[in-house]
C-alpha cells in the first residue's frame, strides 16, 4: 500500500476536533498542578521534618515511576480503595499529581534564584510572612520559573496522549479508532503527530511572547 | 633586501556594524622583533588574529613567505576564503600564544607538547614526547612535565603553551599578551624565555605592555590606535620621543607602572 | 488489606517484566546514545541542508508523543515491507526518540569546553575532526553526564508505553496480573515500586559517575537566615 498524503490530510479535521479533549485535560492539569505545587512549595518552607520528609517521598516517586502506571493506579486501583472515578477525572488526577512534583521541583530551583537580599528588605521595613509570601516571593517565583513552566506545558500535552489507553476520546484515541477502521493506520498516527506538533509549537509561540512581554530575558 | 617574511596588505576587518581594522599594511622581515602596542580595543589582538586566519579578514591580504593565508582575492574580483583544512596545513609554520595559555587540560604537559606533533606533523608518540620533553627541559620545566596544567602556575603554563608552539618549528611566533594574565613574579619567567627566542633569531610579533622588553629586544614598535597603525619605528627613539599625541597620552598611562628594564 | 500473595504467587511473571525493561532499555539507550551522538555531530556539519534536516529529526521527536513515535514506527514498518518482532520495533522506537534528547544534550555538552582551547588547535593546525576527538570528547563528559541522567531515567519510564504493542515489559506484565487476580492496587503498586527501585539505581550511578569525572555540583547555600527562612526548601539546614 502506497502511503497517501491525500488521507492523511483528510484525517486531520477529526483529530483536531478531538484536540479540544487534549487542551481541556491539559489546561486544567496545568491550573491544577500550578496550585499543589504553589502550595507544596510554602509548605515545604516551613521545614517541619516529617511534613518535608513526605513531600520528598512523593516527589521521588513520581519522578521515579512511569505515568502510565500511575495512570493506571488512579483509574484501575482508587476503585478498590473505594474511590471510582470516571476516566477523564482519574487522567485529568494523574496527569496533575504527576505534574505538581515536577512543578514543585521547579519552584524550589526558582526559589533560590531570588535575591536573598529582597527579603531581607522587606523583613526591614517590617513585612510579615504572609505578605512576604504574596507581594514578594510569589510574583517573582512565576516569573523565573516561567520558561519552564512552558516547557513543562508540553510535556502535560504529551502525557495526555496515554489518557487514550484508559478510553478518554482525545487525539491519539480518536487516531487509533480512524486507523483501525480505515486500515490506514500510518497515515492517521503521522496526522496525530503532525497535531500535536502543531499544538507544541503555539505553546513555544506564547512561551515567547510572554517571555518578551515580561522582559524574562537576561540583559533586557 | 630580502623578501619579507609575512606582509600584510591593505586588510580590514569589521564585526558588524564596528570596524576594527583599517586598511593595515605591515611588512615583518626575518628576525624582526615587532612590539604591537595600543589601548584595548583598537585591534591590535583582531590583527594578529587574522594573521593565521582565526578571524575572518573582509579585505586585503595576508602572505606568509609569498603564500596566501586566509583570503584568497580571485581573478574576477570578490575572494574567497580558503577552508579550515586548507589552514590546517598552513598554521603549524604560525606559533601563537596566548594571554590565557589555552593549553588542554585534559592532557599532561609532556602530552600537550607532544599531540600536535602526533597529530600534525605525524610523528609517533614515542618521538613526539622526546622532542617535548627536550623543549621542556631547555624552557626549565624538566620536573613538571608529567603534571596538569590544572596544577602549574600561570608561568609555567605559558612556558608550556610556547613550548607547545616552538615545537612545531614555526617560522613566525605570534604572542598575544603573553604576561597580562600573569602575577608580577611570574612574568620575569616568561620573558626569559622569549629574550632566549629572540637570541635564537625568532621572528615575533608581540602585543605586550611590557615596554622594557620591547625597548631593550625590539627590532620595531608598532603603535595601533582606533584600527590604523598611526606611528611605527625603532623602540628606543618611539618611546623616548613619540610624535603623535595618542601615543604619548598612552605612554603616560603605561609610564605610570616602572619600566621593566633588564639589568 | 494489601494481599501480599498476589504478587508473591506470580512473582514469575515481575521477574521476567523487570527482565525485559531492563534489556529493553539498555539496548535503547546505547542506540539512542549512538545515534544521538552523530546527530549531535551533524549539527555541526558545513552543509546547511544537512542541518536543517538533522534540526527537524530533533525537533519533532522531542514533540510528539513517544507513544504516537511507537505507532507511527510499529505501524510504518509494514509499509515498507519490513516485518520485525515488536521488541524490536520497540526498542528501535524507543532508541529514537531518546537520541533526539542526547543530541540536545551533546550539543549543549561539546559547546561547553571552553572555547581558548579550541582556538589554540586550530592555531596549531589541528584538524576538525582531530580537534573532537582529543580535546571535545574527552572533556564533554563532565557537562553532558547531569543531563543524561534526567533522559535516562524518562527513557525507562517511556518503555512502559511498549506495553500497548503487547512486549513483555513489566507493566504488560503486570496488566497480565492484575486480568488474572484482580488486585489492580497490589499490582500496580509493585510495578510501580519495581521501576522506583531501577530508576533509583540509575541515578545513584550517574551520580557516582558524574563525580568521578567532575561534574560541576549544584548546591546553593543561602547565607542571610532571614532568607533562609523563606528561600531555603531544605529542612536538614
Amino acid at each position: 500500500m502506497q502511503f497517501s498524503f491525500e488521507f492523511m490530510f483528510a484525517t486531520l479535521p477529526a483529530l483536531i476536533r478531538a484536540s479540544g479533549v487534549t487542551i481541556e485535560v491539559a489546561l486544567l492539569a496545568m491550573l491544577l498542578s500550578l496550585s499543589v505545587g504553589t502550595l507544596l512549595t510554602i509548605v515545604r518552607a516551613f521545614k517541619i521534618a516529617i511534613v518535608n520528609n513526605i513531600v520528598g517521598l512523593y516527589i521521588s516517586f513520581i519522578r521515579g515511576t512511569p505515568l502510565m502506571v500511575q495512570i493506571f493506579l488512579a483509574f484501575y486501583a482508587l476503585p478498590s480503595l473505594g474511590i471510582r472515578l470516571g476516566p477523564m477525572t482519574a487522567g485529568i488526577l494523574a496527569i496533575s499529581a504527576n505534574n505538581a512534583a515536577f512543578m514543585t521541583e521547579i519552584f524550589r530551583g526558582a526559589l533560590t534564584s531570588i535575591p536573598a537580599g529582597q527579603i531581607e528588605a522587606a523583613a526591614s521595613l517590617g513585612l510579615g510572612p504572609r505578605a512576604i509570601w504574596l507581594k514578594v516571593i510569589l510574583p517573582q517565583l512565576y516569573m523565573r520559573s516561567l520558561p519552564a513552566i512552558v516547557s513543562e506545558c508540553t510535556v502535560v500535552v504529551k502525557g495526555t496522549a496515554l489518557l487514550a489507553i484508559i478510553t478518554v476520546v482525545e487525539v491519539f484515541r480518536t487516531a487509533q479508532q480512524i486507523g483501525s477502521s480505515s486500515f490506514r493506520p500510518f497515515e492517521t498516527f503521522a496526522a496525530a503527530g503532525l497535531v500535536f506538533l502543531i499544538i507544541s509549537l503555539v505553546i513555544s509561540q506564547f512561551g515567547m511572547w510572554l517571555e518578551r512581554r515580561y522582559q524574562l530575558r537576561r540583559g533586557t | 633586501m630580502a623578501a619579507p617574511l609575512l606582509a600584510i596588505q591593505g586588510v580590514s576587518k569589521s564585526y558588524g556594524r564596528f570596524q576594527a581594522l583599517k586598511d593595515i599594511d605591515l611588512e615583518v622581515r626575518e628576525g624582526d622583533v615587532v612590539g604591537l602596542i595600543g589601548r584595548s580595543g583598537c585591534g591590535k589582538s583582531s590583527l594578529l588574529r587574522c594573521i593565521n586566519a582565526l578571524e575572518r579578514i573582509d579585505a586585503g591580504t595576508v602572505r606568509l613567505d609569498g603564500e596566501l593565508i586566509g583570503r584568497v582575492p580571485l581573478a574576477g574580483g570578490g575572494a574567497r576564503h580558503q577552508s579550515e583544512r586548507e589552514l590546517a596545513k598552513l598554521r603549524p609554520h604560525i606559533g601563537f600564544v596566548f594571554q590565557q595559555f589555552n593549553l588542554w587540560p585534559n592532557k599532561t604537559a609532556l602530552d600537550n607538547v607532544a599531540l600536535p606533533q602526533v597529530r600534525v606533523l605525524g610523528r609517533s608518540w614515542q618521538e613526539a614526547r622526546q622532542t617535548a620533553a627536550e623543549m621542556l627541559a631547555q624552557l626549565g620545566l624538566q620536573s613538571r612535565m608529567e603534571s596538569f596544567p590544572g596544577a602549574l602556575s600561570g608561568g609555567q603554563q605559558q612556558r608550556v603553551s610556547i613550548a607547545r608552539a616552538l615545537v612545531m618549528k614555526p617560522r613566525l611566533m605570534l604572542l598575544d599578551e603573553p604576561t597580562s594574565a600573569l602575577d608580577p613574579e611570574l612574568v620575569r619567567d616568561v620573558l626569559n624565555v622569549l629574550e632566549d627566542l629572540v637570541a635564537q633569531g625568532m621572528t615575533m610579533v608581540c602585543i605586550t605592555h611590557e615596554l622594557g622588553f620591547i625597548r631593550a629586544f625590539g627590532t620595531r614598535l608598532v603603535f595601533m590606535d582606533d584600527g590604523a597603525i598611526v606611528e611605527q619605528g625603532a623602540p628606543a627613539q618611539l618611546l623616548t620621543e613619540p610624535r603623535s599625541e595618542r601615543l604619548q597620552s598612552l605612554l603616560g598611562l603605561i609610564a605610570h607602572e616602572p619600566l621593566a628594564l633588564p639589568s | 488489606m494489601f494481599d501480599i500473595s498476589v504478587i508473591t504467587g506470580n512473582w514469575a511473571y515481575f521477574a521476567r517484566g523487570i527482565g525485559m525493561t531492563i534489556l529493553i532499555t539498555t539496548a535503547g539507550m546505547l542506540l539512542g546514545f549512538g545515534i544521538g551522538f552523530l546527530v549531535a555531530l551533524l549539527r555541526t556539519a558545513t552543509l546547511l541542508p544537512l542541518r536543517i534536516a538533522v534540526g527537524i529529526y530533533v525537533e519533532v521527536l522531542r514533540n510528539i508523543p513517544f507513544i504516537i513515535l511507537l505507532f507511527i514506527f510499529f505501524y510504518g514498518l509494514p509499509f515498507a515491507g519490513i516485518r520485525i518482532p515488536s521488541q524490536v520495533a520497540g526498542t528501535v522506537a524507543l532508541a529514537l526518540f531518546c537520541s533526539a534528547y542526547y543530541a540536545e544534550i551533546l550539543r549543549g555538552a561539546m559547546a561547553a569546553v571552553p572555547s581558548g582551547q579550541i582556538e589554540a588547535a586550530r592555531a596549531m593546525g589541528l584538524t576538525h575532526l582531530q580537534i573532537l576527538r582529543d580535546i571535545i570528547v574527552p572533556q564533554m563528559w563532565k557537562f553532558a553526564l547531569p543531563p543524561m541522567a534526567g533522559t535516562t531515567t524518562t527513557t525507562v519510564k517511556e518503555s512502559s508505553v511498549l506495553s500497548t504493542i503487547a512486549v513483555s515489559e513489566l507493566t504488560y506484565q503486570g496488566l497480565i496480573v492484575q486480568g488474572m487476580t484482580f488486585a489492580p492496587f497490589e499490582v500496580f503498586a509493585t510495578v510501580a515500586g519495581l521501576y522506583w527501585i531501577f530508576t533509583a539505581v540509575l541515578t545513584w550511578g550517574f551520580h557516582r559517575a558524574e563525580r568521578a569525572v567532575g561534574s560541576p555540583e549544584m548546591t546553593e547555600v543561602i547565607r542571610s537566615k532571614v532568607a533562609r527562612k523563606y528561600l531555603s526548601l531544605d529542612h536538614r539546614m
